[in-house]
């Protein structure tokens, strides 16, 4: 200290000239008192949330042990098909993507699991191992799905068989409809649905597939029908790979599923990487499609479909559960109105549960007006879905859908539709149409 | 009718589960650290000394988990609050003169001097001087210096308060002593008094 003695000399008179005051009260106790009242609260919401996060990230490192920690464990042998003579459908399995049979367990004329030694009755809680077969009854559906929040919806008649169960699962469409709402899948994870003329890949969330019938006018002769409501699709089939985005249908101009179809069963091939998915039957009792949320009547008197629309296509059955349409006959169109003013069906409050379940209601609704031919009922859908949902994702498919439908019948509107679309997606996958709209429409009256 | 003191385990256990309840027991039982630390450091009329206090017990309240009971209850409020006041005086701060400030004020003790007015005069100018040369220097020898030799904590708690371990603490105390030893020696007027101040203690 000796060598720093100023600094020694300047603690001593600090101290001694600066002697420590006496404590004092607070000079506001109460407000201080609800300051830390405060923060004692957010500081119980704050150890609520990281709880919970706590569990649900446990649930899921254990999920993954089991899976891929554990690949001796007796119930994994489920992954390798029907083994030990076991009944696949009774094998225990509690792997996040083992199927379980979640409803649709009849009494008489319930839903069937075959692939065992014996055919079972479908029970509530019963595994699906690969190598089952499903068979919905002719009266209702059987909901199938696993702990990873996939649900699988297996429509009166159809009948579905598990083909793989591992990190891919897949299943084969022998006949019926299947719709499917996938979870999230994670890296390396696919979910295949085979059918017999087509394999469609989804890189994405949401979309459908159906069957229907052989369409002559249809290029790819295929009697799959995939519509992509949400994310990436991809449809192999014939050698050919097509990627279908939002909006978008596979194959091209063809006609949509229709509600009954006479001849053999046939397999459909489906591939997914999303969260839903609809498949139609190619025979027997064809099931009607998806529940649909703005499922129009057939109105009583027919009147020409799209008579001044040069390039629509043939006259198609409208898809309706209670009214079974033949293929050709032609529907009517909605009492004519303005796209903004007109009434819109209502949607139905369970599937608009969501704001995605509502995009997908209001463009799967748009989609089957527009199958039918109902073009202007078509764009109020569209319109109502742009409006409502400016920022969702199917923002940019109701936008190109819908300057395509106004094209048809007023190509000054295609274009300005096209002009908006162009402007709030310059990059969009419909730019090349939208700009032959805008070069093309005529010169403003 | 006063309630009976939470025995500290118990409060703790309740702050760490966020019991808004006993939120009155932990403003009285952290309170004398509190005020006392935020005094030490920032002065004892400091216009902030309130909201000092209050951004530090909240502060107590959302880091209770860090406490693992290695150093007394009292100890860790001191070196929160630390916290608290030195983040609040690095934004405050316009001019260098914290220490100048810290040092001088109503309260400042007499010398000897011929008159009493003269006496706390004398005593202001000696403090402010030394609290200059304390502003001129690398802040973090200064506090290091003013904590532990003037304030009385010892290097683990200066360790604490300000965030460096005890080594680096050790060496920024050997530093600012040098340091405040070479600035006083070339302020003549200062070095003359504490020299007197040397030669009447021989």
């Amino acid at each position: 200290m000796i060598s720093e003695h100023y600094a020694d000399s300047a603690r001593r008179w600090i101290r001694r000239l600066r002697p420590e005051a006496p404590p004092r009260l607070p000079g506001d106790r109460r407000r201080m008192v609800a300051a830390v009242e405060e923060a004692l609260r957010a500081r119980r919401r704050r150890l609520r949330v990281v709880r919970s996060v706590t569990v649900v990230s446990a649930a899921a490192a254990a999920v993954v042990l089991i899976h891929f920690g554990l690949p001796n464990q007796p119930w994994r042998r489920a992954d390798t098909g029907v083994a030990q003579g076991m009944p696949p459908a009774v094998m225990t399995a509690p792997d996040a993507r083992a199927l379980t049979v979640l409803s649709g367990a009849g009494a008489a004329g319930g839903g069937m699991v075959l692939g065992g030694d014996v055919p079972q009755p479908v029970t509530r809680g019963m595994a699906l191992a690969p190598g089952t077969q499903l068979v919905a009854p002719e009266s209702g559906d059987v909901r199938i799905g696993t702990a990873a929040g996939t649900l699988l919806t297996l429509e009166p008649g159809g009948t579905l068989t598990v083909t793989e169960a591992t990190r891919t699962q897949r299943f084969a469409l022998l006949r019926g409809a299947v719709r499917a709402r996938v979870a999230k899948l994670l890296p390396g994870e696919r979910f295949i649905i085979d059918s017999a003329d087509a394999e469609i890949e989804v890189h994405g969330t949401a979309f459908r597939v159906a069957l229907a019938g052989t369409d002559p006018g249809c290029a790819e002769r295929s009697t799959t029908r995939v519509s992509v409501s949400e994310g990436v699709v991809t449809v192999r089939s014939g050698g050919h790979e097509v990627r279908l985005s939002p909006g978008q249908e596979w194959p091209e101009g063809c006609a949509p599923p229709l509600r009954t179809v006479a001849g053999p069963a046939r397999p459909i091939r489906i591939t997914q990487r999303g969260r839903m998915v609809h498949g139609a039957p190619h025979a027997g009792s064809v099931p009607s499609e998806e529940p649909a949320p703005a499922e129009q009547p057939l109105p009583a008197p027919e009147l020409p479909t799209r008579a001044a629309a040069p390039a629509a296509p043939a006259p198609v059955a409208a898809p309706v559960a209670s009214a079974p349409a033949a293929p050709g006959r032609t529907v009517a169109l909605p009492p004519p109105a303005t796209v903004e003013e007109a009434p819109v069906a209502p949607i139905a409050p369970a599937l608009a549960a969501s704001h995605l379940a509502a995009q997908n209601d209001l463009f799967a609704a748009a989609m089957r007006a527009k199958r039918a031919g109902r073009d202007t009922e078509a764009i109020r859908f569209l319109t109502r879905l742009v409006k409502r949902y400016p920022d969702g994702p199917l923002t940019e498919s109701a936008l190109a859908q819908r300057m395509k439908l106004l094209a048809d019948s007023d190509p000054f509107a295609g274009a300005e539709a096209a002009t908006q679309y162009l402007a709030r997606f310059p990059g969009g996958f419909a730019r090349a149409d939208a700009e032959r709209l805008v070069a093309g429409a005529p010169a403003k009256p | 009718v006063s309630r009976p003191a939470l025995d500290d385990s118990v409060l703790l256990a309740s702050v760490r589960a966020g019991d808004p309840m006993v939120s009155s027991a932990l403003c009285d039982r952290l309170w004398p650290q509190v005020d006392r630390t935020i005094r030490r450091l920032v002065g004892r009329r400091d216009a902030d000394h309130d909201d000092l206090s209050q951004l530090a017990l909240i502060e107590l309240v959302s880091t209770i988990g860090r406490y693992r009971g290695d150093c007394s209850l009292d100890t860790w409020a001191q070196a929160v609050t630390a916290n608290v006041v030195f983040k609040h005086l690095r934004r405050r701060r316009i001019e260098n003169r914290i220490f100048a400030d810290l040092l001088v004020d109503d309260d400042v003790a007499p010398v000897a001097a011929p008159t009493h007015v003269e006496r706390r005069s004398a005593s202001r100018e000696l403090l402010q001087r030394i609290g200059k040369h304390l502003d001129g220097m690398n802040e973090r020898r200064a506090w290091v210096f003013m904590l532990h030799d003037v304030l009385g904590y010892d290097l683990r708690e200066v360790a604490q308060m300000t965030k460096a371990s005890v080594a680096a603490t050790q060496s920024l105390l050997s530093r600012g002593r040098r340091e405040l030893h070479d600035r006083i020696a070339r302020d003549p007027a200062l070095a003359e008094v504490f020299d007197r101040e040397e030669m009447g203690r021989a």
